[in-house]
C-alpha cells in the first residue's frame, strides 16, 4: 500500500514543481564549470533514448523496489518512459498533455504539459534533459536558481568513469543529490538521498544505451490510454468517512496483542468505562 | 484509551512511547495484510489518525479523522467525560 501511495504522489509531484525554497551552498567553480558543459550537451540533444533502472531503498523497513524500463524524449516536450513490474508505470507526453498511468491499477494522472517541459521526465536524470538545473529539484521542490552544485571528483560505477556533482537542498526535506556526468557531458545516472521523517531514502536512476541522435516525429509522441483507464482523484474527505463504522452500530470486536506483551480487548477496554477513546494513529 | 498502531515498527513504536512517557495501552496492528490488521479494516481505517469513541455497551457514540482535537473534546464532552 505505501509503495503504490509513494509513487502516486510522485507523479503528482510533476504539477508541484519549485515551489519551495532550497539553501545554495558554497560557490565551487569546478561544479559551475562542470555544468555548465551539462547544459550544453544537454541543449545539443535534440532527442534522448535509453533503457531506464531505478532503484529505492528505505533504510528503516529495508524495503527495495527495482525496476527497469525505457525512455525516449524529444524536444521541446515530448516523453515516453515505461518502468516495468513491480513499479509499472507509464509518463507520457504528447506534447499537449502528460499522462502518468499506474499499470496494475488502470489509472491515471493527467497534467498539461509545460511548453519547455519543464517537469517532465519523472526524476532526475529524465527531468535534466527538459531542463537541466530545475530538472534536478523537481521532484521534492527547490528553487533551481539557487543550486550550487559541489564537484566531487571521479567515480567508477559498473566499470565507466563519471564525473560527479553534488548538490544538496535543505527544504522542504533535506536531499542530497549526486549527479553523474559521463564522458558525453550528460547526466546520465543519479543517486539522491532523501530524509523522510526517521527514515533515509535511497534513490537511484541510471540510463543505459543513451543515444541522442535518434531521429523521432510528434506522431510517435501520441498516447492511448488502456481500455477503462480511470483518472485517479484524490479521496476526499467524505470518501474517508463513508467507510467508517456508523455512529450507534457496535464497534467490531478486537482483541490485539500490546506493547507491554499484553492482550487488550474492546471488552477489556470498555468495561467499568464511561466512553473508550480508540485511536489509529502511526509515526511514520 | 487504546491507541492502535498497524504501520511503524515495534522499535519504532516503543521509542516513541518511551519518549513521550505515553502511559495509554498502545495496540500492535501488526502490519497491512496480516492478520491483526484487520482491525483497521474492520474500523473503516484509510487515514490517519482516526478516532472513535465507544460506550460500555461496544456502540458507536462517535469517529472523526484527522487531527481536530476540538472536536474528540466535544464528543467527549456530549458523552458526559470532563
Amino acid at each position: 500500500m505505501l509503495v503504490t501511495t509513494r509513487w502516486g504522489l510522485a507523479g503528482a509531484a510533476l504539477s508541484l514543481l519549485m515551489l519551495l525554497g532550497a539553501s545554495p551552498g558554497r560557490a565551487d567553480e569546478k561544479g559551475d564549470a562542470l555544468l555548465k558543459e551539462v547544459e550544453k550537451a544537454t541543449k545539443a540533444a535534440k532527442t534522448l533514448t535509453a533503457e531506464v533502472s531505478f532503484t529505492e531503498t528505505m533504510s528503516g523497513q529495508g524495503q527495495k523496489i527495482s525496476a527497469t524500463g525505457k525512455v525516449r524524449l524529444m524536444r521541446p516536450n515530448y516523453a515516453y518512459i515505461a518502468l516495468d513490474s513491480p513499479v509499472d508505470q507509464v509518463l507520457a507526453s504528447d506534447g499537449k498533455t502528460s499522462y502518468t498511468l499506474m499499470s496494475k491499477q488502470n489509472q491515471y494522472l493527467k497534467n498539461q504539459v509545460d511548453a519547455q517541459g519543464h517537469g517532465l521526465g519523472f526524476l532526475p536524470p529524465m527531468t535534466m534533459f527538459f531542463d537541466t538545473k530545475g530538472g534536478i529539484t523537481s521532484l521534492f521542490g527547490g528553487d533551481a536558481s539557487a543550486l550550487s552544485p559541489k564537484y566531487v571528483g571521479k567515480e567508477t560505477v559498473e566499470g565507466k568513469e563519471y564525473e560527479v556533482l553534488r548538490v544538496t537542498q535543505e527544504n522542504p526535506q533535506h536531499v542530497e543529490t549526486k549527479l553523474y556526468v559521463g564522458q558525453n557531458k550528460l547526466v546520465t545516472r543519479i543517486h539522491m538521498e532523501v530524509k523522510l521523517g526517521n527514515e533515509t531514502a535511497q534513490i537511484e536512476v541510471a540510463l543505459k544505451n543513451v543515444k541522442t541522435d535518434t531521429a523521432m516525429k510528434a506522431a510517435d509522441f501520441a498516447f492511448q490510454l488502456p481500455k477503462g483507464a480511470k483518472e485517479f482523484t484524490q479521496p476526499s474527505m467524505d470518501d474517508y468517512e463513508k467507510k467508517l463504522v456508523a455512529v450507534g452500530k457496535d464497534a467490531p470486536t478486537f482483541s490485539l496483542p500490546t506493547l507491554s506483551g499484553t492482550e487488550t480487548t474492546i471488552y477489556e477496554a470498555t468495561k467499568d468505562k464511561k466512553v473508550m477513546l480508540l485511536n489509529f494513529w502511526f509515526y511514520g | 484509551m487504546v491507541a492502535v498502531n498497524g504501520i511503524d515498527s515495534k522499535d519504532v513504536i516503543k521509542k516513541y512511547v518511551d519518549e513521550n512517557k505515553f502511559t495509554f495501552q498502545i495496540a500492535l496492528a501488526g502490519k497491512n495484510g496480516g492478520k491483526e490488521y484487520k482491525v483497521a479494516d474492520q474500523y473503516g481505517v484509510m487515514a490517519y489518525p482516526t478516532n472513535y469513541l465507544i460506550d460500555a455497551k461496544g456502540k458507536v457514540l462517535w469517529r472523526g479523522v484527522g487531527f481536530d482535537e476540538k472536536a474528540i473534546r466535544a464528543a467527549l464532552e456530549k458523552a458526559g467525560v470532563k
